[in-house]
């Protein structure tokens, strides 16, 4: 195997690294002391027509393959010498479909670990991905001049330019995170709460509103804060309905009146009794496959 | 006679092994006769028994000839009649010891009158068969021809015919020389008469007082087994003649005996004693010829269960002879009492009253059994194995032997070895059994022993040594209720039997004065946990063994509590104990009253906090949507926080999930829960507006973790109530498995409920009393249970009726592929196996049966062996060599490295006080990086690799390479985890990045990981 791999190497340095269609091959590497280098796949950020995306087109550069121990601030760095970077965000899974973002709660949304992610990096002018796809690496993400920390001593580079870091080990600061602030909590609850209540009354009046009012076909909404309270529109309700009016069926239906009844009847039974002896040959089967009759 | 012979093996139909055989033996007789011609002409020219001179160099006399001088002449002569006895001819042998008991009838012109005294019928017996066996080894007919006892009696050797090569393990022929009929007189062998002097025996003279000579009972009654071997067969082939259906009983109960070790070695419950017992419920009309093996198994059964032989004696013989003697003498001189049909002969001499309350106790278990309707009785009667190590509680050990020889002379058991030939090993057992179950008292329900198994020998050695037998192991049958009480109460001080009970535990017993004002003797045992109170056993026995039989400590070897060793080393999270933690080694978070790990120092301990789920009252006020319950809960968790520490002045740290409480030392994990919040998780609205319920990932964990949780835990604990040793049984349980690397495939729950089914469906065995059963029982479930065709059922609180389970079997079957590969069913959880939904995987199951049954075997032997468990930890050593590449933790950084099944001599202090500690912050709550590790790892490369690990203090993480991951496979931008473009043949295909993730391993845990060991012989990308 190290055979092949050297000669891989060598193949390399010939050939450049190769890199699927539309992609171009960047190595990172975590420092200087590692062999091996990871891949970063990079290509310009495009979306099909008629679909939007929340990242500026020609802007954007879309990265893959990104190792755990690069953070956003690291990839910010390492990408910086193609042009000023505008932002930079990490994410499990390449964005499908344009989904609208909402800031997710720190308290009630906790941070998952992060694995190999991918990012989609944004530069302030064009040049910069042009820029950054004819990088040749290795990318190090610790140097000298800015030496990263993992494991127990990892720095704690995750709340970077909020200000409020708390130096210490990567597990420590994680932990050190974990154990939050109360107040802040109730002072996000309480706003949760009051917008959840404002939106509830602001639903409740509309709907007082609306209600006995017809619509211009002249419909007239029926809802449960009516005089009289309807049926509940969920899935067991309607069964318990369905249920009900098959048992009315069938306590008017005649049986075996005709004879084409009784036939069916007997076909039936016939059948559902050849069914059973079938599941119960099987039955004896299997049972006899499982003893083995030898007790020691 | 030669002819008899062979119409009888023809009349059976036996095949050409047994023809062979014949052959062989008609064979002797040519020899023989030449032999007689030429070599001893008369009696009276006969060698004396002592002048062995005559024997051939090759073969040694398979008789212990203590004492050596006896008077009478010995020279051998052709067998008079040559029969076929025992079970095969009946046809009721079983298999894998075929065995064909040929009895050969010495002739009248051998023996003398007397013989039946002082061993010389023995001695003569001994000399005939190793005649014989000189001249069938040379015998190209027989593969091996060896020397054994008949049922482990020392004064009776028997010789051993083997075929060659394949055939040996195929069938054995057994010569069995015996005396011609009316030789003896029956009126000498009665169990009140002597027939081993003393004067002979001891070689002194008998008390010139006129005492008279002491009776030897056994003595008698070997003597008398060999007169009875062709009446024995003839009554039994009357009975069992043409009734197959009792063949088939008899057959039946020689498997059922089998399987519970019953039947061997001397005075066991051998096969022959139930086609006897199988006769005499014959003659006593409690069994028909007509009934099938069935029901002749269960009347057996059931007459075993409810007769106490060593009590009430039974007998064949209805003759009404005043001449015999009553079944009242035989009770004096045998502990169990079953006579042949001449009235003289008790069938179960050698059985002891240990020996047949045990049959007793198993026939009693099974009688239930058979009586519960479960759908597997057949297989838990007749098909599971019960050995010793596994049946009982307790083992012990007594080695070596040599010890009960002084035993015997303090207990003054001379009589005794007078009438066993020195055998004191038989002649001590009953009183040791006897003095250790007065002692032990309410805390046993059974003891039983078990003799080292016959020997077998080649002719041209000497026979073994009683002291080279093995050892002799007792099994102690703990009652659980009994095993609390530290006391063992007295008599009164002025009450007469008060020195009785001082004499009986001699310097243990002391007058105490009791609460309710009474004086009394009693013996208190020093035992603090319940761990120890469950040893109290082990003290009994040393004590009362030195004290009365001479048997210091270092002869018993007791196994009963080697194993908690190594669940007590998890001392740290159960039973939980309240932690202290030193302030300087933390750094601390004043603002919020917690202590934070610091980086310049070890891990600190291991915190796990006890969580609680609080339900509350439902109400119409909560919110209906579920982000904002989450938010109501929240400003709950917060509100709880606030009144604990106002009202109870106690530490609390509140978050979003739950609420930390720090309570002298304990910390508990308030959950407040919502009762309709999983319903609501579960609501789905369709396009239609219709509301259906739909389970969702997060609903059901809600689900598991605030109704089914609290559920289970009442139940179990409610189980710990009733069975002491539950716990300890769990705790190993997880313990191995963890240990083995498997921990994360296997929940919590679901290994104790494997360990609960262990003690609400322990049949064919009785709950188990100490953790050592329990976990043996744990493996041999683990690797025996086909998880694949059956549910387990843990019946808990008996919820489940019969019916129901048959139900639940059926639905198993038709529901099989959408169900886990490992199915546990419980009252509350009739379809889903919720605990083991997540996992196992099945390979991981596979593995651990595979474990299982290699653990199982191992353990096993070093508990039985008597000089020593050795290594005990062995089996809690995982195989490292089948994982592709070797992750090593540095142990400053593993915060439960005291935990590990090699407890390090020398770990890092994790910063805990003894003492309380002043004031109270809280401290550093289940922070393990080993684990935070891991979790990064499995996110990171769980498509290319598994990961296993100890969470107890593991120094050392396996990583096996999917078989999948080094597959190459084409180009997607959703999955290029670690992986890299290579171009083969032409085409750009993705190929896991080998180096560099095994250089991710060493980066992502700097500090922790100590070494990468890739073994990269064994793989191939």
């Amino acid at each position: 195997m190290v055979a092949r791999r050297r000669k891989r190497a060598a193949r390399d340095a010939e050939e450049g690294i190769p890199s699927p269609p539309g992609y171009s091959a960047v190595p990172i590497k975590f420092s200087e002391e590692q062999k091996a280098s990871h891949y970063l796949y990079m290509r310009e950020h495009r979306v099909r027509d008629g679909a939007k995306s929340s990242w500026p087109q020609k802007r954007t550069l879309f990265v893959l393959n990104v190792p755990p121990y690069c953070t956003e601030e690291c990839l910010a760095r390492l990408l910086s010498p193609c042009g000023p970077v505008q932002s930079v965000e990490l994410q499990g899974k390449p964005e499908l479909t344009e989904s609208p973002k909402e800031p997710k709660s720190k308290f009630f949304h906790p941070k998952p670990v992060a694995g190999f992610q991918v990012a989609y990096v944004v530069f302030q002018k064009p040049k910069g991905v042009s820029a950054a796809l004819a990088l040749k690496g290795p990318l190090l993400v610790s140097t000298e001049s800015h030496p990263v920390k993992s494991g127990v001593h990892r720095q704690g580079c995750r709340e970077a330019g909020g200000g409020g870091v708390l130096p210490g080990p990567w597990w420590i600061s994680d932990y050190t995170d974990s154990v939050l602030d109360p107040e802040a909590l109730r002072v996000e609850v309480d706003t949760f709460m009051e917008a959840y209540d404002r939106k509830m009354a602001e639903e409740e009046a509309k709907a007082k509103e609306e209600e006995g009012v017809p619509d211009e076909e002249g419909w007239v909404k029926v809802t449960r804060r009516g005089r009289r309270p309807v049926l509940p529109r969920t899935e067991a309700a309607s069964l318990r309905v369905l249920e009900r009016e098959k048992r009315k069926r069938a306590r008017k239906e005649l049986l075996n009146f005709y004879a084409w009844q009784h036939r069916e009847t007997k076909m039936e039974h016939l059948a559902q009794l050849r069914k059973k002896f079938e599941e119960d040959k099987q039955r004896i089967e299997l049972m006899r496959a499982q003893r083995k009759f030898r007790p020691y | 006679m030669g002819k008899t012979c062979l119409q009888e093996y023809q009349e059976f139909g036996f095949k050409h092994v047994d023809i062979l055989y014949l052959r062989g033996v008609l064979d002797i007789q040519g020899t023989c006769s030449e032999r007689q011609s030429n070599q001893y002409v008369s009696l009276s020219l006969s060698p004396q028994l002592t002048d062995q001179a005559w024997l051939p160099a090759g073969v040694r006399v398979p008789l212990h000839q203590v004492p050596y001088t006896v008077k009478g002449c010995f020279r051998f002569l052709p067998p008079a009649q040559v029969t076929v006895v025992g079970s095969y001819l009946l046809g009721t042998c079983i298999r894998p010891d075929i065995n064909v008991d040929v009895a050969l009838t010495m002739p009248k012109e051998i023996l003398q009158d007397k013989d039946g005294l002082n061993q010389r019928y023995f001695r003569k017996r001994a000399l005939y068969l190793a005649h014989l066996a000189h001249h069938l080894a040379q015998d190209p007919l027989f593969g091996s021809v060896r020397f054994s006892y008949t049922n482990g009696c020392h004064l009776k050797p028997l010789l051993l015919l083997r075929p060659h090569g394949k055939d040996e393990h195929l069938v054995t022929v057994r010569l069995h020389p015996c005396p011609p009929p009316d030789f003896f007189r029956p009126c000498r062998l009665l169990p009140s008469k002597n027939n081993v002097r003393s004067a002979w025996y001891r070689g002194q003279s008998p008390p010139g007082d006129g005492s008279p000579e002491p009776p030897t009972p056994h003595y008698n009654t070997w003597v008398l087994q060999d007169t009875a071997l062709q009446s024995h067969v003839q009554l039994l082939s009357t009975v069992l003649g043409s009734a197959l259906g009792l063949k088939d009983g008899v057959a039946l109960l020689k498997v059922w005996l089998r399987q519970r070790d019953l039947d061997k070695g001397l005075g066991g419950f051998s096969g022959f004693l139930a086609s006897m017992l199988v006769a005499f419920l014959v003659s006593i009309r409690k069994i028909h010829t007509t009934m099938s093996g069935y029901q002749v198994l269960r009347s057996v059964l059931q007459f075993l269960a409810t007769t106490d032989l060593t009590v009430n004696g039974i007998s064949l013989c209805f003759s009404s002879d005043s001449s015999l003697p009553a079944l009242a003498d035989f009770h004096q001189s045998f502990p169990v009492v079953f006579l042949d049909s001449s009235g003289r002969l008790n069938l179960c001499a050698d059985v002891t009253a240990s020996t047949y309350h045990q049959v007793q106790h198993e026939a009693r278990l099974s009688m239930v059994l058979l009586d519960s309707k479960a759908d597997d009785g057949f297989q838990l009667l007749l098909m599971t194995p019960k050995p010793m190590i596994r049946a009982f509680d307790h083992i012990l050990h007594l080695c070596p032997l040599s010890r009960l020889q002084a035993a015997c002379h303090r207990l003054k058991l001379w009589p005794e070895l007078q009438d066993h030939g020195g055998d004191y090993v038989s002649a001590a057992l009953g009183p040791l059994t006897t003095l250790l179950e007065q002692g032990l008292g309410s805390r046993l329900h059974l003891l039983a022993h078990s003799r080292p198994p016959v020997s077998e020998w080649d002719i041209s050695q000497d026979p073994p040594k009683h002291r080279d037998s093995g050892a002799l192991t007792l099994g102690l049958l703990l009652r659980p209720e009994g095993l609390t009480s530290v006391l063992e109460l007295g008599p009164e001080a002025d009450q007469p039997e008060a020195a009785d009970f001082r004499q009986f535990w001699g310097s243990r017993s002391e007058l105490r004065r009791f609460q309710d004002g009474a004086i009394r003797e009693a013996v208190v045992w020093e035992a603090g946990s319940m761990s120890q109170k469950r040893l109290i056993p082990h003290q009994v026995v040393t004590h009362l063994l030195a004290l009365h039989a001479d048997i210091p400590e270092t002869c018993v070897h007791y196994m009963g509590g080697l194993l908690d060793a190594l669940i007590q080393g998890l001392k740290e999270v159960f039973p939980p104990t309240p932690v202290w933690p030193a302030y300087s080694f933390h750094k601390h978070f004043p603002e919020r009253a917690s202590l934070l790990p610091r980086p310049d120092k070890p891990c600190p301990a291991y915190v796990e906090p006890m969580t609680v789920v609080c339900h509350l009252e439902g109400s119409g006020q909560w919110p209906q949507d579920a982000e904002a319950i989450r938010r109501v809960r929240a400003a709950f968790q917060l509100r709880l926080a606030e009144l604990l520490t106002q009202q109870h002045g106690l530490q609390c740290r509140a978050t979003a999930t739950h609420t930390d409480v720090l309570k002298d030392g304990f910390v508990f994990r308030i959950r407040v829960a919502y009762q309709r919040e999983p319903q609501i998780l579960k609501e789905m609205r369709s396009p239609e507006g219709m509301i259906s319920l739909r389970d969702t990932p997060a609903s059901l964990r809600l689900e598991k973790e605030t109704k089914q949780l609290p559920l289970l835990t009442s139940a179990l604990h409610g189980l710990q109530q009733q069975h002491p040793a539950f716990s300890g049984v769990a705790r190993l349980a997880k313990r191995w498995v963890r240990a083995q690397l498997l921990g994360e495939g296997f929940t919590d729950e679901s290994l104790d409920l494997v360990a609960a089914a262990l003690f609400l469906h322990p049949e064919p065995f009785t709950p188990p009393s100490s953790p050592q059963v329990g976990f043996l029982r744990f493996l041999f479930l683990v690797s025996t249970f086909d998880w694949k065709n059956n549910p387990l059922i843990v019946n808990l609180n008996n919820e489940l009726t019969v019916e129901e389970q048959v139900e639940i079997r059926s639905g198993f079957l038709a529901t099989r592929k959408q169900l886990p590969v490992m199915v546990i069913i419980t009252p509350q959880d009739r379809k889903n196996s919720i605990w083991t939904q997540d996992g196992p995987s099945p390979q991981i199951l596979q593995q651990l049966v595979v474990l299982a049954a290699e653990a199982l075997p191992i353990l096993e032997k070093q508990l039985m062996d008597p000089r020593g468990p050795g290594d005990i930890r062995t089996v809690f050593r995982p195989p490292l060599d089948m994982y592709d590449v070797l992750i090593r933790l540095s142990p400053r950084h593993i915060p439960r490295h005291r935990q590990a099944v090699d407890s390090p001599a020398a770990s890092f202090c994790r910063g805990l006080l003894r003492e309380p500690g002043p004031s109270s912050l809280m401290p550093v709550l289940g922070y393990d990086p080993p684990q935070l590790y891991l979790a990064q790892l499995r996110e990171a490369y769980g498509d290319l690799a598994l990961f296993f690990y100890d969470q107890h203090g593991g120094e050392v993480i396996g990583v096996l390479w999917k078989p999948t991951s080094f597959q190459p496979h084409s180009f997607k931008a959703s999955n290029t985890k670690g992986r890299m473009v290579v171009s083969q043949g032409g085409e750009m295909v993705m190929v896991p990045n080998v180096e560099a993730i095994l250089e991710d391993f060493a980066v992502l845990g700097e500090g922790l990981v100590r070494a990468v060991e890739a073994r990269s012989e064994r793989w191939t990308v």
